[in-house]
């Protein structure tokens, strides 16, 4: 019964939000809400993979939007006049993805057997450079002017335009309802009981039969995959692979916010967290600058009345308020819950 | 310049710099030491005490003075005692809000929440560089680099020789070297810094000691801190600018000499914080500088993947 | 009564270890506790140190009551603890770790006498006063931790199994040394899996049984009593 109302409740979401252009459509005025959601769409994905490993896991990753950045400059290498692949988005894609994949294999064959604090700092340097080497290698990557022009899809003999964000805004809805059934598979799979077995206790979970080596890999895999989906999504809708300072360390925290407030483990939880997060950053502040601007309580020139400079405060409050308060985010998955807030002390063994 | 002349004119920047990422390093190492958390928000704690020796000088009124006058020496050595206690203080009061309370949680928690308190510091540095005032250019562009005033006379100690070698570098050494001999005395001989490592080594056996935990943890934080205030007036005064971001960058530095010298050893940190200075220093000569922050990085990651336990020996033999 | 457990409940998570444990302890007694493998023994004694939290019952020293206080707090008070597997800081050094030991006095109070005092009971550790405490042996270890737990010049003396893993002949000179403690003054609450042993050091002793006391006699009782020859006496 519950599962049927949870599934019931999972498609109104869906309803609701492909209506929402629609209403647009209909509804005269001038307003863009839709416009603003597909970023947080594609958020929402990096979320999602950064959620197998971190979520699903245990393993913190400080280091996603490079796998993110990795999925754009293949897309974009693999689209792009300037090349010689000129592949169209399908298979363009499916590439990408293919590719992020490998990455992530690569990054994690070596690291994974590394303890969690060790490894989210290979994480995070490797995001670094991963970034820096797309600046620095301009000859393939244009450094940071980016690789462009890429040409709009044209899907199920549909052209794509930039000015009109109806489609593409059902193109990255669909990715995310596939993602979130992937994911959600995924998890009721052996190999998602098997994570999350890891995480809670990596050394029972080996001595119940499962190669926690294996498993670690494989969520490495996927989660870069998923996020280098996300990177290539992007892309294909800026028409420009980005420079590389878009897929810097705040986007990679970025997402973990989104994953530790919405609620680790747990799919819904990280979309709701997609939405505060990022939805705070592009919907909240913006409209609160712009209202502040228009009624001349604010001029650009005092940092200090800029909503958007107190962006990184209110993002680092959150990772530390919710770490202290709630670590199991707005939406807990249930055993999550139960392991982060043990009701004793555990004396910790002689070092 | 001959090879030579550059080689060594290169060893100095290196020695120098390294010296400073030494320092950061120490306050890594030693809260790595005691708690095992990667305190994320170091770097940025280094940063806000630059802007806090700034808007010092700035109401010292020392923004315009020369390089050598006694006004400028008893600015530094203000700056030297006030900057310190300021950074410390922080680090303290962050362990005592924040981390004190993820002790019994998983390792992942404080860390994130450390990673949380950089980007707060960040902003708080971001904001800071607005106020109006004269040494932040009345607060127009509180992003922009903010110029630090030269303290120190940056004259060749070497006359007429291509190397310089300057009365900066002699400060950085001045007050790097007693202030690491000072702090080998405290954790070997004071009873404070026995309790430090016998918290490193076994928690609970100095809980029943008696030995009050969170308490040393907290003095750690402090000292850790007042380490990376002192750092802070050194760097600023040796490279005179500061800006809001620069704590990040540093951070890795620091964390990267930390592990290279096996995370938790002081002399290890010292060693380590040479190292990448040096190598900072040649490879911003001899290869590229855009690639030199991929090199810091391509040893902290290889470091860690082969040799966890740092380059020098085995993992930390003095703990904290 | 210097130590009175009453009704004490404690334990990890979900999992209840002690169940209501009352014990008591007179000033100037050696008391032994006895209970197989994961009775509750090392919680008990945890709980009392205030490692542990207290969930219910009361724990009374000196008449007044202690429990969840923090750990330093309960060494001043005048109670300190060997722990079990002895847990010396490996890398302070032998005199270091007695240093510890008396954290709460502070360095002043005769801390050197003290220091030289526990030399003369134990020539070895004055010999070994400068080495690595992870570098003496077994024995050794054992004997630096007990004399670690006396630096505070504690009341009463919680010894968590320290007969473990030692050679018979050491077994001996251990408890011939936790005699010797209590005949000048200290009171002892002894958790033993050696019962034959503590059992012919202590005045009286209980049986803890998963977290319950199932039995209360003096020393001389329990070691005829049928159930313990059978259970921890082998035969
Ligand atoms: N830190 C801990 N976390 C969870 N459970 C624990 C912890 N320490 C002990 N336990 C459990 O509590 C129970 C009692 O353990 P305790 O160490 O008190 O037993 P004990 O009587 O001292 O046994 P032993 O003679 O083997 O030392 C055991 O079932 C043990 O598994
Ligand atoms: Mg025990």
């Amino acid at each position: 019964m519950a599962a049927r109302r949870k599934i019931l409740f999972h498609w109104s979401f869906l309803i609701v939000a492909a209506l929402i252009p629609l209403i647009e459509l209909v509804v005269p005025g001038n307003h863009h809400i839709g416009d603003l959601l597909r970023p947080i769409f594609i958020m929402a994905m990096l979320g999602l993979g950064l959620n197998i490993l971190t979520g699903f896991t245990g393993l913190l990753n400080l280091g996603v939007a490079a796998f993110m950045a990795v999925g754009a400059y293949s897309y974009a290498i693999l689209t792009c006049d300037i090349y010689p692949f000129r592949l169209g988005f399908w298979s363009a894609t499916l590439i990408t993805v293919l590719v992020g994949l490998t990455v992530g294999l690569f990054l994690g064959l070596p690291t994974i057997r590394l303890r969690g604090d060790y490894l989210a700092i290979v994480t995070l340097g490797f995001g670094e450079i991963v970034e820096d080497v797309l600046k620095n290698l301009d000859s393939i990557t244009k450094g940071t002017q980016g690789i462009n022009p890429l040409p709009s899809p044209s899907l199920f003999g549909y052209q794509f335009r930039p000015e009109t964000y109806q489609p593409w805004y059902y193109l990255f809805l669909g990715f995310l309802a596939l993602l979130v059934l992937v994911n959600r598979n995924l998890q009721r799979s052996r190999v998602g009981r098997a994570w999350i077995s890891i995480r809670e206790d990596e050394l029972a979970s080996s001595c119940m039969g499962i190669n926690p080596m294996k498993m670690k890999l494989l969520a490495f895999a996927l989660g870069a995959a998923q996020c280098s989906l996300a990177g290539a999504l992007w892309a294909s809708y800026l028409g420009s692979s980005g420079e590389p300072g878009n897929y810097d360390f705040q986007v990679s925290i970025i997402a973990l916010c989104m994953v530790i407030v919405g609620g680790m483990g747990n799919i819904g939880g990280v979309l709701l967290g997609a939405l505060v997060i990022t939805g705070f950053n592009s919907i909240v502040l913006e409209t609160l600058t712009n209202f502040l601007k228009a009624h001349q309580i604010i001029n650009s020139s005092n940092v200090f009345t800029a909503p958007g400079n107190w962006k990184y405060m209110l993002y680092g409050l959150a990772l530390v308020l919710m770490m202290r308060f709630r670590p199991e985010g707005l939406l807990p998955s249930k055993q999550l819950k139960a392991e982060l807030h043990p009701q004793e002390p555990h004396p910790p063994p002689p070092s | 310049m001959s090879g030579s002349e550059i080689f060594l004119q290169q060893l100095i920047i290196g020695l120098s710099n390294g010296m400073i990422i030494a320092l950061i390093a120490l306050g890594y190492t030693m809260v790595y030491g005691i708690i095992e958390l990667i305190n994320f928000a170091h770097g940025d704690l280094f940063m806000l005490g630059c802007f806090a020796g700034l808007t010092l000088i700035g109401l010292l009124g020392l923004d315009q003075a020369v390089a050598g006058t006694s006004g400028t020496w008893i600015g530094l050595i203000l700056l030297l005692l006030i900057v310190p206690i300021f950074c410390g203080g922080l680090n303290w009061l962050v362990d005592r809000l924040a981390y004190r309370h993820l002790r019994e949680s998983t390792k992942l928690a404080p860390l994130v929440s450390a990673i949380g308190v950089s980007f707060i510091f960040m902003n708080i540095g971001l904001l800071w560089g607005g106020i109006p005032m004269k040494v932040f250019g009345f607060g127009r562009a509180a992003a922009a680099p903010k110029a630090f005033p030269e303290l120190v006379s940056n004259a060749n100690l070497l006359g007429q020789s291509a190397v310089e070698f300057t009365g900066k570098d002699v400060m950085v050494f001045v007050v790097t070297l007693p202030l690491m001999a000072l702090l080998t005395w405290f954790v070997r001989r004071t009873r404070a810094g026995k309790a430090m490592r016998a918290v490193a080594q076994d928690r609970l056996a100095a809980q029943l000691m008696g030995i009050p935990v969170d308490r040393v943890i907290g003095q750690t934080f402090l000292i850790g801190g007042g380490l990376a205030g002192v750092a802070s007036v050194v760097f600023a005064v040796y490279n005179n600018t500061i800006y809001f971001q620069m704590g990040y960058r540093a951070g890795i530095d620091a964390f990267t000499a930390a592990v290279l010298g096996g995370i938790g050893s002081l002399p290890g940190a010292v060693l380590g914080g040479l190292v990448i200075g040096l190598a900072r220093a040649f490879c911003d000569q001899y290869l590229e500088t855009r690639w030199t922050n991929v090199l810091v990085f391509a040893v902290l990651i290889l470091v860690l993947v082969f040799r966890p336990s740092g380059l020098f020996g085995s993992r930390a033999k003095e703990k904290v | 009564m210097l130590l009175q457990l009453e009704e004490v409940h404690a334990g990890y998570g979900a999992i209840e270890v002690l169940k209501g444990v009352s014990i008591g302890v007179e000033e100037g007694e050696i008391v032994a506790v006895l209970g197989a493998n994961g009775a509750g023994k090392s919680t008990m004694l945890m709980t009392i140190s205030g490692i542990n939290r207290c969930r219910q019952g009361r724990i009374l020293f000196d008449g007044e009551a202690i429990q969840n206080r923090p750990p330093h707090e309960i060494v001043q008070r005048g109670i300190s603890q060997s722990p079990e597997g002895r847990r010396i800081f490996p890398r302070l050094s032998v005199r270091e770790n007695l240093e510890m030991g008396a954290f709460q006095r502070g360095h002043g109070n005769g801390l050197g006498d003290d220091v030289e005092r526990v030399f003369t009971a134990f020539p070895i550790l004055k010999e070994r006063q400068s080495q690595l405490g992870g570098t003496l042996s077994g024995g050794e270890q054992q004997m630096l931790a007990i004399s670690r737990a006396l630096m505070a010049r504690p009341k009463l003396l919680l010894l968590d199994e320290p007969s473990l893993g030692l050679a018979p002949m050491v077994v001996t000179r251990i408890f011939n040394i936790i005699r010797e403690i209590n005949r000048q003054g200290t009171t002892i609450l002894l958790v033993e899996q050696n019962a034959n042993m503590a059992l012919h050091v202590a005045h009286r002793g209980y049986v803890l049984e998963t977290g319950r006391i199932v039995l209360e006699d003096t020393a001389a009782n329990l070691i005829s009593n049928e159930q313990v020859k059978r259970s921890y006496l082998g035969g």
